[in-house]
């Protein structure tokens, strides 16, 4: 894309061939995103598609000021988590899960790729899922996450920490190490 | 070593932090629709803006032009013609002068003569007319000389250089005319009464004061009071207060009484408000019989609704999830994460079903239009009036949803299941009212409303609420 500006102005006056190249640009960056914050393909499919929708609607009020493609992804993750909001509203009644923390020996890093990993944060419950992308990749604090999730600081810091515990464990089941080589320790 | 949290933050932060992969090639054309199916709404939404907008002008206008007295009471030139061959009010030397203004507008009373110079029943009496019955009220004294400016003194006729002039200064002096009016009709009722007593009402022909054997009889076909057209428009609207909730029995069917949480679902009804049009018809003299469409509507709200959702320890499968209310039992759509996410305590668990609990409350409305056929007997009927109201009405089902929220952001909709489409209620009230002007009423009415049967169709529901509403309405007067 030779001159974005030109191309946001263009797209914010209804310009097809300019929304065109401007979805050519950014589409796999922003599915990135999305398949983070989505269980699925399908999820993320849709929360790109609605965040698209949203961006080309928006895009007249984008002031210049920062990043456009911070300010796209902010759209997408918005998304991601209103589609979270809206789905997860049930909460349990009684916690009964014990989660343990596990350290992962370096030589087994190496053999992961990104799509393994995006697999597994995938299988993480939503809302773990939800606060460690927030925190561990965005760059969120908790009091921010907080009040984008209206949960509490203490539930966002729980829950960043239960997620860290979920993604500890799977990375040593699926790649292989043997169970009594995991070093265990409470929470 | 892969040591603790911030390390592992590291692994996906650098792994997965720029991820990129290309999404399928149909999510473009997916978008493009998005796009254009949220300008088509957007044209849309002004198109029905302009065209409610315009046909409110119009009903407006249209209103207006058909109400308007001045308009309705337009004044044929022949009729001038005929008023100035048939009486003495405009001098015959002035008559070259008058310059006929077709259209002009006075108020006009109907009468009926057996005089050859007044026009026969049914016509329309014109200004000069007027002027002259003017007259010869204000030689029997029953009208306020100070309000007749424009109407001449006993024995003396007011002669006007045209029409126009004279229709000027009758309508300045509007409130003369209005007396006029009143003082016709209670010799209209005086009439009436003394006819039943085989007299003869016989009124001095005020177009010939010299003339004592010229008698008219008028009998005035304009009802006795001033503001009683037999039909009216009434336009009410009222908050109501939904009564409380009545307890269905159905909750303890589903839920086994095994849930610890079963005391904390509570339902209350909420207020709401109805408002609508009535065609209104008097019958006699102190009967109104009314009827038209009013929207109204239940609302309720329960809190920490318990929630039974398939079991998927169990296999079982389903799309829906289930909430006891005293309305019936609520149809939700499926809550998206429910199988993952909301752990339920293994004390709720059910072969095939299990109890999701939350903070969640859910909303239900239940719409209707209503026709009533109600009757207002008058006890007071004066300006200011007072009246007792009953009736019953047909309740068409038009709307019926239900909201799961959770701090206020929904969550999942449904639909309270077995709901009866046709519902029957009565009404009693009473109202009171004010006579803001002839055609204008302001009305009160505490009125209270009963379902008489259920609104669902469920053998184990029977709920049948009431509504207090304080209809607070405007009725405008025809004729």
């Amino acid at each position: 894309m030779t001159n974005l500006e030109e191309t946001i102005q263009k797209c914010a006056s209804g310009d097809r061939k300019a929304q065109t190249a401007l979805y050519n640009h950014f589409a796999s960056k922003m599915y990135g995103v999305c398949l983070r914050y989505s269980k699925d393909t399908n999820e993320a499919e849709d929360n790109l598609q609605d965040g698209f929708i949203r961006v080309f609607t928006k895009i007249s009020q984008f002031g210049f000021k920062g990043s456009f493609e911070g300010w796209m992804r902010r759209i997408m993750v918005n998304t991601s988590l209103e589609k979270f909001r809206k789905n997860n509203h049930l909460y349990p009644v009684e916690d009964m899960i014990v989660f343990e923390g596990v350290q992962i020996p370096e030589e087994t890093i190496s053999g992961i790729s990104a799509d393994d990993l995006m697999k597994i944060i995938q299988e993480l419950p939503p809302r773990y899922r939800m606060v460690f992308n927030l925190y561990a990749i965005e760059g969120y604090s908790h009091q921010e996450i907080a009040k984008l999730m209206k949960i509490t600081e203490g539930t966002s810091k729980s829950n960043l920490s239960r997620a860290r515990v979920i993604l500890q464990k799977k990375v040593i089941e699926d790649f292989g190490l043997e169970k009594n080589t995991v070093i265990t320790t409470l929470c | 070593m892969l040591n603790g949290n911030k390390n592992i933050d590291q692994l996906f932060r650098e792994k997965l932090g720029d991820y990129e992969k290309t999404p399928p090639t149909f999510l473009w054309t997916n978008i493009q629709g998005g796009l254009n199916a949220r300008r088509r709404v957007l044209r849309m939404t002004v198109l029905k803006t302009a065209a409610i907008a315009a046909a409110l002008v119009l009903a407006f206008l249209t209103g207006w032009w058909m109400t308007d007295p001045d308009n309705k009471d337009t004044v044929p030139q022949s009729s001038f013609t005929e008023q100035r061959e048939g009486n003495t009010i405009i001098d015959q030397s002035a008559k070259s002068k008058i310059q006929t203004t077709e259209n002009q507008s006075v108020d006009t009373i109907q009468i009926t003569s057996n005089h050859p110079g007044m026009p026969a029943k049914g016509n329309r009496l014109t200004s000069a007319k007027l002027s002259s019955l003017a007259t010869f009220a204000a030689n029997t004294s029953f009208i306020n000389n100070a309000d007749l400016t424009i109407i001449p003194k006993s024995g003396e006729l007011e002669l006007f250089e045209s029409e126009k002039e004279f229709l000027d200064k009758l309508h300045k002096n509007f409130k003369a005319v209005e007396k006029l009016t009143d003082w016709i009709a209670t010799v209209r009722r005086d009439s009436v009464h003394d006819t039943t007593k085989n007299s003869k009402v016989v009124i001095t022909d005020p177009f010939k004061h010299n003339s004592p054997e010229s008698t008219v009889s008028l009998a005035l076909n304009s009802p006795a009071r001033k503001n009683n057209g037999r039909w009216s428009l009434k336009a009410e609207f009222a908050p109501v207060f939904n009564g409380p909730t009545q307890n269905s029995g159905q909750r303890n069917d589903l839920l086994s009484g095994n849930s610890q949480n079963y005391n904390q679902q509570k339902t209350t009804a909420e207020n709401t408000f109805s408002g609508g049009m009535m065609a209104c018809y008097k019958v006699g003299k102190r009967l109104v019989v009314k009827s038209g469409f009013v929207y109204n509507n239940i609302r309720q709200t329960t809190r920490n609704i318990d929630l039974m959702g398939v079991n998927p320890l169990y296999g079982a499968t389903g799309n829906s999830t289930l909430a006891s209310t005293p309305a019936g039992q609520v149809k939700l759509n499926k809550i998206g994460n429910t199988h993952s996410d909301a752990v339920m305590n293994s004390n709720y668990q059910l072969a095939s079903a299990v109890k999701y609990s939350g903070r969640s409350d859910l909303k239900q409305d239940i719409e209707f239009i209503e026709i009533p056929v109600m009757a207002t007997y008058k006890l007071i009927d004066t300006k200011f009036n007072v009246g007792l109201t009953g009736g019953i009405s047909t309740n068409i089902l038009v709307g019926n949803k239900a909201i799961l929220t959770d701090n206020g952001e929904r969550i999942s909709t449904g639909e309270t299941a077995n709901m009866r489409s046709i519902v029957y209620s009565g009404a009693v009230g009473v109202e009171v009212g004010y006579e803001i002007t002839n055609r204008i009423t302001l009305t009160v009415e505490p009125r209270l409303k009963h379902f008489i049967n259920s609104l669902s169709t469920s053998k184990s529901v029977n709920y049948k609420p009431y509504q207090m509403g304080i209809v607070t309405g405007l009725t405008y007067s025809f004729n």
